[in-house]
C-alpha cells in the first residue's frame, strides 16, 4: 500500500508542478511578447532581412485572409492554397476581392508531386503580399508543398483554416528568428496555444516536402521551443468541451482506482490536485488576460509523453 | 472659425490621445474610435471633415475602408500615420486614395500645420 | 504524509480561488486600469501643451503622488518616442521638480527582468545626471539581454556625443532588433551620426549600424562604400548584410567583387538570394551575371511568376 501511495503522490506532485511551471513560463513569455511589441514599435521593419511566408491551406473563410493581411511587417507574404474545382465559391470571391490575376506558374524541380494548376497575384500594390494557388488537392501535405515551392522567404509558417495570427505575431517571430540566426535551427516551435511551427524552407526542401515525419531525425537542439503564443484557433468550443469532458472522465477513473486499491485520503488528494491544476489554468487565463489560450495548452503532458515514445510529429 | 469634426482611429488609446493633443481640442471636435466599424459608422453619422488612422493595417486587409468612409457623398480628408517607412508601403497607401501619409515619429508642428491648413482651405471653400 | 499533502493543497486551492476572484473582479470593473490610463492621458495633454507652448511663459506640470509621477514618466516617454523635432528643454524643469530621475532609478533598483527593462526604457526619454549614467553603465553589462539593450539605448539617448564610443565598446554583437532601436533614436533626431565613418570602421557593431542607416534612409550614394565592404571585409554576416542592402537600394550587382563573394556562398544561400532579388524587382538580365545557367532557369521562372505572358508562344 505504501508503494502505491508514494507512486500516486509523486505523479500528482509531478503533474501539479509541471502545470505551475508551464503557467509561469507562458505568463513570462506573454509579458516579454507584450514588452517587445509595446516598446519596439517601428523597429520591426525587415529585421536583418528576415522574411516569413505564411501558408494557409484549405482556406474556407475570407476573414482568415483579412486577419493575415493585417500584419504590418514588410518581409512577409501569405500563400493561400485552394482547389478551385472543389471550392469555387471561396476561390473566386478571393480573386474578386483582392483584384487577383493569373500569372505564370513557377516551374521548379525542388519538390516532386506538386500539382499547381495556376498562380494568382494582385494587380494592386497594397495586396502584393497575397499569393493564391490553385492546386489539384490530394492531401494537406501536398498543398503545403505547392505553397513552399512558390514561397519567397526563408521561413514558412503553415496554418490550417481555423488558425489565426495574434497581433504582432510575425514581428515577434522575426525577432526570434533574427536573434537565433547563428544557431543552426531548423524550426521554431510555439507550444503555447496550439502546435505552431516556423520552419526553414531549406529544410523542407531537403526533406522532400512536408510529412508527418518531418522532424523525426532532427535533434532537439535544432528546434527552438518557445512558450510564447503566436496563434489562436477559432471555432474550438466543441474541442474545448470534449477536452473538459475527457479530463473529467480520466479524473473520475483515477479516483475510482484509488478508492478500490488505495484509500479515501489518496482519492481526496487526487481530487484536490485536479482542482489545483484547473485553478492554475484559470489563474493563467485571468492574470495574463489571454482569452485565446485553451486549457490543453497548459496540460500538454500527454503530448510530451507521446513525443518521448513516438518522436516529434508534424500533424495537419 | 469653423470647428472641424475630426475622427481618430487607433487601437492604442494613448497614441490617439497624443495626436488629438497635438492637433488641439480647443479649435476642433475630436472623437476617438477604437474599431474600424465604429469609425465608419461615426463618419457617416456626423459627416466628419478629417479622419486620421494611426495604423496602415485596415487599408491593407482587403476591406475598402476609403470607400466606406467616403460613401455617403461627403468626402472627408483621410490622413494615415503609421510606423511603416518603406517605399512600397507608402506607395500602397497613397494608391488606396488617402490624402496624406505621415510616419511616426511625427513632427508636432507639421501635423498641427497640416490640420490647420486643411481647416483654412475648408473655411475658404465655405 | 498524505494528510500533510492534503492540507497543503487545501491551502493552495483557497489562495488560488481568492486571487482568481479578486483578479476577475478587478478585470470586470477595470477601475485600476482606467485610473492609470486617465492619468496618462491627462499628462500627455499637459506635456504636449508644454512642448507646443510658444508663449515662453514657463508652465509647470505637477505630479503629487507616486502613481501620478509614474504616469507622467510614461506620458513623457509616449510623447518623445512618437515625435521628433521639438525642443524638449521645457521638460527638464518638470523632470527636476517632480524628481522623475530619482523615482525611475529607484524603480530600476528594486525591480528585475522585464520590469527593470521597462523602467530603463522610460529613462531613455528624460535627461539624466552623472550618477545615473554611471548606474546605466553598470547595467549595460547585465546578463539579461532586454536590460542590457535598454540601458545602452538610455545611455546613448542621454549622452549622444558618446554614442559611437559606447557602441564600439560593447562586448557583444548587437542583434538586428537592437540596431533597429538605435535607428529609431536617429529618426527622432536624438543622435547625430554620419554613416561614412561607421562603414569604414572595423568594429562589427558600428559597421552593421552604418549599413542599417544606409538601408533605412535609402542612401544611394553609399554604394561605393558598400562595395568596399563586400570586397575587403572578412565577416560573412557583414558581407551578407552589405549585399542585401545594395539590392534593397536597387543598385547594380554585376561587379566582380560581388560575383566572387557569391561564389563562396552555399547553394541554398544563393537560391535564397535569388528569391530575394526576384521580390526586389530585378530583371532576368540583371541576374545573368550573378548566377550559373542552371540557377538562371530557376531565377527566370521566379521572375516570370510576377508577370503574365500576354502573347502566346509559337513552338517551332
Amino acid at each position: 500500500m505504501q508503494t502505491i501511495h508514494i507512486i500516486i503522490l509523486s505523479l500528482l506532485l509531478l503533474a501539479v508542478g509541471y502545470t505551475i511551471i508551464r503557467a509561469i513560463k507562458t505568463t513570462k513569455a506573454l509579458s516579454m511578447y507584450n514588452f517587445f511589441v509595446d516598446n519596439t514599435a517601428g523597429c520591426c521593419e525587415s529585421l536583418g532581412f528576415t522574411g516569413c511566408s505564411v501558408i494557409c491551406y484549405a482556406v474556407n473563410d475570407i476573414e482568415q485572409i483579412e486577419n493575415l493581411l493585417h500584419t504590418e511587417y514588410d518581409r512577409y507574404e501569405i500563400l493561400a492554397v485552394i482547389d478551385s474545382r472543389l471550392y469555387p465559391d471561396i476561390f473566386y470571391s478571393i480573386v474578386k476581392q483582392y483584384g487577383l490575376i493569373r500569372v505564370n506558374t513557377i516551374v521548379s524541380d525542388e519538390l516532386s508531386n506538386t500539382h499547381i494548376r495556376a498562380l494568382y497575384r494582385s494587380r494592386q500594390r497594397r495586396f502584393r503580399r497575397l499569393v493564391l494557388l490553385d492546386e489539384a488537392y490530394t492531401s494537406p501535405y501536398n498543398s503545403l508543398d505547392c505553397a513552399t515551392l512558390v514561397a519567397s522567404y526563408e521561413y514558412i509558417i503553415p496554418l490550417n483554416a481555423s488558425m489565426r495570427l495574434r497581433e504582432h505575431a510575425i514581428e515577434y517571430a522575426s525577432i526570434l528568428i533574427s536573434e537565433n540566426r547563428e544557431r543552426a535551427l531548423v524550426a521554431i516551435h510555439s507550444s503555447a496555444d496550439d502546435e505552431c511551427y516556423i520552419i526553414k524552407r531549406e529544410y523542407i526542401i531537403s526533406h522532400d516536402g512536408f510529412s508527418a515525419t518531418l522532424f523525426h531525425d532532427v535533434p532537439s537542439t535544432q528546434i527552438l521551443s518557445t512558450p510564447t503564443p503566436l496563434i489562436y484557433t477559432i471555432n474550438n468550443e466543441e474541442l474545448r468541451r470534449r477536452f473538459r469532458n475527457n479530463m473529467c472522465a480520466v479524473t473520475f477513473l483515477i479516483l475510482l482506482f484509488e478508492m478500490i486499491w488505495a484509500d479515501g485520503l489518496t482519492a481526496v488528494a487526487t481530487l484536490l490536485s485536479a482542482l489545483l491544476i484547473y485553478l492554475i489554468v484559470k489563474y493563467y487565463n485571468v492574470v495574463a488576460n489571454d482569452r485565446f489560450c485553451p486549457e490543453w495548452a497548459m496540460l500538454c503532458y500527454f503530448r510530451h509523453i507521446r513525443r518521448i515514445f513516438y518522436g516529434r510529429k508534424f500533424l495537419v | 472659425m469653423h470647428r472641424r469634426k475630426i475622427i481618430i482611429y487607433s487601437q492604442h488609446l494613448l497614441s490617439a490621445e497624443l495626436v488629438a493633443a497635438i492637433i488641439g481640442y480647443a479649435n476642433e471636435d475630436i472623437i476617438q474610435c477604437s474599431s474600424i466599424e465604429q469609425t465608419e459608422e461615426l463618419c457617416r453619422k456626423i459627416d466628419a471633415d478629417l479622419v486620421i488612422i494611426l495604423t496602415s493595417s485596415p487599408l491593407l486587409g482587403g476591406r475598402n475602408i476609403i470607400r466606406q468612409l467616403r460613401g455617403s457623398g461627403h468626402r472627408p480628408e483621410i490622413y494615415v500615420i503609421s510606423w511603416r517607412h518603406s517605399e512600397q508601403a507608402v506607395l500602397s497607401l497613397l494608391e488606396c486614395g488617402i490624402d496624406q501619409y505621415m510616419t511616426f515619429p511625427i513632427c508636432m508642428g507639421r501635423l498641427k500645420a497640416k490640420a490647420t491648413l486643411s481647416n483654412n482651405n475648408l473655411t475658404r471653400e465655405s | 504524509m498524505i494528510i500533510l499533502y492534503t492540507y497543503i493543497f487545501i491551502i493552495l486551492v483557497a489562495i488560488l480561488v481568492t486571487v482568481i476572484m479578486t483578479q476577475r473582479t478587478q478585470n470586470s470593473r477595470r477601475i485600476t486600469t482606467d485610473k492609470a490610463t486617465r492619468r496618462r492621458v491627462f499628462y500627455i495633454r499637459q506635456v504636449v501643451n508644454l512642448l507646443q507652448d510658444e508663449s515662453r511663459i514657463p508652465m509647470n506640470i505637477i505630479a503629487r503622488t507616486r502613481s501620478e509621477r509614474i504616469a507622467l514618466c510614461e506620458a513623457i516617454h509616449i510623447v518623445r518616442s512618437h515625435t521628433y523635432g521639438t525642443d524638449s528643454s521645457p521638460l527638464n524643469q518638470t523632470i527636476r521638480d517632480n524628481g522623475l530621475e530619482r523615482l525611475l532609478f529607484q524603480r530600476i533598483r528594486y525591480s528585475t527582468g522585464l520590469r527593470r527593462a521597462h523602467w530603463l526604457t522610460l529613462s531613455s526619454c528624460i535627461t539624466l545626471g552623472e550618477k545615473s549614467i554611471h548606474k546605466l553603465e553598470r547595467l549595460s553589462n547585465s546578463r539579461n539581454h532586454a536590460i542590457r539593450i535598454a540601458s545602452v539605448i538610455s545611455l546613448i539617448a542621454s549622452d549622444p556625443q558618446m554614442a559611437i564610443q559606447r557602441i564600439s565598446a560593447l562586448r557583444y554583437r548587437l542583434s538586428p532588433l537592437d540596431i533597429s532601436r538605435i535607428i529609431s533614436l536617429l529618426r527622432r533626431g536624438i543622435i547625430p551620426i554620419a554613416y561614412e565613418p561607421l562603414l569604414q570602421s572595423n568594429n562589427y557593431n558600428l559597421q552593421m549600424l552604418g549599413i542599417a542607416i544606409v538601408r533605412n534612409f535609402g542612401i544611394d550614394i553609399a554604394d561605393k562604400r558598400l562595395h568596399d565592404i563586400i570586397s575587403s571585409c572578412n565577416d560573412k554576416a557583414i558581407v551578407r548584410e552589405a549585399i542585401l542592402t545594395l539590392s534593397s537600394l536597387g543598385r547594380p550587382l554585376g561587379r566582380a567583387k560581388i560575383r566572387y563573394r557569391m561564389s563562396n556562398m552555399s547553394i541554398s544561400e544563393r537560391k535564397s538570394f535569388c528569391r530575394y532579388l526576384a521580390t526586389e524587382g530585378y530583371s532576368v538580365q540583371a541576374l545573368r551575371t550573378l548566377f550559373s545557367e542552371k540557377e538562371m532557369h530557376y531565377a527566370e521562372a521566379l521572375i516570370k511568376s510576377y508577370k503574365r505572358d500576354l502573347v502566346c508562344r509559337q513552338y517551332t
